[in-house]
């Protein structure tokens, strides 16, 4: 599986078109749940989708199996355009990251559910709430996440079960 | 050891393995910590109904592959790029966008087969037909045939018949293409696409009577009699529509009969080339040229 996905990236890197879009396939709903749960919205989470692919056609020349698995360099990708976005959003009008509210409008079944974990997940701090999103939301695995936080494997699992004790206490009994 | 399991636990489960058939074998502290825990787990997991619009997949990925197309186009014409100093090169640069444009794509699909854009029109068709649903792919082989009955206007223009000929074998192609892809399509679909394709046909119709008028004219030859034109194009035309064989049960009955009555609104070329010859008004005796100017995608 890592021999084709690596056989993948190389054949995009020489700009073929159907390995682009095998790669967009398989990352295209990872992508997009990390950039909903992020942002909140499914405009801007649209709008991060289809940037962060198109940062990986223009820059898949530098990717380097050395530092992070291809999937946590793409989450990066739309980490840092989710951080542009809050930015933006900042200086437009005073806008807080951890104190906005999430706008469904009819995006999912349970609404209620879901708005109150992600809400939730906004009221841990940076790590926990970044580990538990990477590992539950975008679907990386723990040698991904561990890759992406640049912790160890061992850390993430650790952090990890914290941050779910955080979270379930903030639910309330 | 025993956080070890629950650490354990709790990654297989991330990892998306079914947390009660990891619960069997486990009992004690580790088995009322996972409960307690299992709300916030419960809830993490169902995050993953978080689903897009429909089509967003399909519109982001014909945005990516466009990009793929105009970048191998753009990093070909690199190398016949003149090189600029510094100085020049903001000049240059706004030279290129103001010959170019921001619009080389949509350059690119009005563009004629004698253009320098048309093999990058031809890239971007071949590409975005690959990379869609099979029902997307049907609108857009009937799309693309509109477009190759617009450049076969324009090389009558010019006599280019050895330029018809291939764009005639092309559009045969996609007729037998669309045959295939009408077999997996819903009925819903199947409709849709009956209306666009009764509209490709009508159009040939008046394209095919007009061009056969011409002929008719350059050779000198007696003028035939009007019905038996209009009984050749609705041969053709049945023909055409057969050649798609599932998705018109009924072809004739949906082609409308070739009177100055079923005239349909006359459809432009895109982009700034016009067709003169099919501008021109039918001359008093000729078959009734219902085209008006010429045929495209605008006019539908």
């Amino acid at each position: 599986m890592k021999e084709d996905l690596k056989g993948l990236v190389e054949k995009a890197k020489k700009g073929d078109t159907m390995a682009l879009s095998a790669l967009y396939e398989s990352n295209f709903m990872s992508i997009y749940r990390y950039a909903f749960a992020k942002v909140g919205n499914k405009h801007d989470a649209e709008d991060i989708t289809g940037n962060t692919f198109l940062r990986m056609v223009d820059n898949i020349q530098s990717f380097t199996w050395k530092e992070v698995p291809f999937r946590a360099w793409l989450i990066r990708i739309a980490h840092n355009l989710a951080m542009d976005h809050f930015r933006k959003k900042a200086q437009e009008n005073n806008f807080d990251s951890r104190s906005y509210t999430y706008e469904f409008e009819d995006q999912v079944s349970d609404e209620i559910i879901l708005k109150q974990t992600l809400s939730g997940l906004n009221e841990l701090n940076e790590k926990h709430r970044s580990v538990l999103m990477l590992r539950f939301i975008a679907g990386l695995s723990c040698k991904e996440t561990a890759a992406f936080m640049k912790m160890s494997e061992e850390n993430i699992r650790t952090t990890q079960h914290r941050a779910l004790k955080q979270l379930r206490g903030r639910f309330g009994s | 050891m025993e956080a070890d399991r629950v650490r354990d636990i709790i990654d297989r489960i991330a990892d998306g393995e079914n947390a009660e058939i990891l619960f069997e074998p486990i009992d004690g502290k580790d088995k009322k910590e996972l409960e307690y825990l299992m709300p916030a787990i419960s809830k993490l997991v169902q995050l993953s109904s978080i689903h897009p619009d429909e089509g967003l997949k399909e519109k982001i990925k014909a945005r990516i592959m466009e990009k793929v197309v105009q970048d191998k186009a753009g990093s070909k014409g690199k190398l016949l790029m003149p090189r600029f100093g510094l100085r020049l090169r903001p000049v240059a640069i706004m030279a290129a966008m103001m010959l170019l444009g921001t619009g080389t794509a949509f350059a690119s699909t009005s563009a004629m087969p004698d253009s320098v854009l048309y093999p990058l029109k031809k890239a971007i068709e071949s590409v975005s037909k690959n990379v869609v649903s099979d029902k997307s792919r049907t609108l857009q082989i009937l799309e693309y045939n509109q477009r190759r009955i617009e450049e076969i206007q324009y090389l009558k223009t010019i006599n280019d018949e050895k330029g018809i000929g291939r764009l005639v074998k092309e559009i045969n192609m996609n007729i037998k293409e669309l045959k295939k892809l009408s077999r997996g399509i819903t009925p819903g679909d199947r409709k849709h696409l009956e209306d666009r394709l009764t509209r490709f046909v009508d159009r040939n119709q008046k394209l095919i009577t007009k061009q056969e008028a011409k002929t008719l004219k350059k050779d000198s030859r007696p003028e035939p009699p009007a019905k038996e034109i209009k009984d050749k194009v609705q041969d053709k035309a049945s023909t055409g529509a057969n050649d798609t064989g599932k998705t018109t049960d009924k072809p004739d009955a949906k082609i409308p009969p070739q009177t100055p009555a079923s005239k349909a609104p006359a459809p432009k070329v895109s982009g700034s080339r016009s067709v003169p010859s099919a501008a021109k008004p039918s001359k008093p005796g000729t078959p009734p040229n219902p085209v008006g100017t010429n045929t495209g995608k605008n006019g539908r």
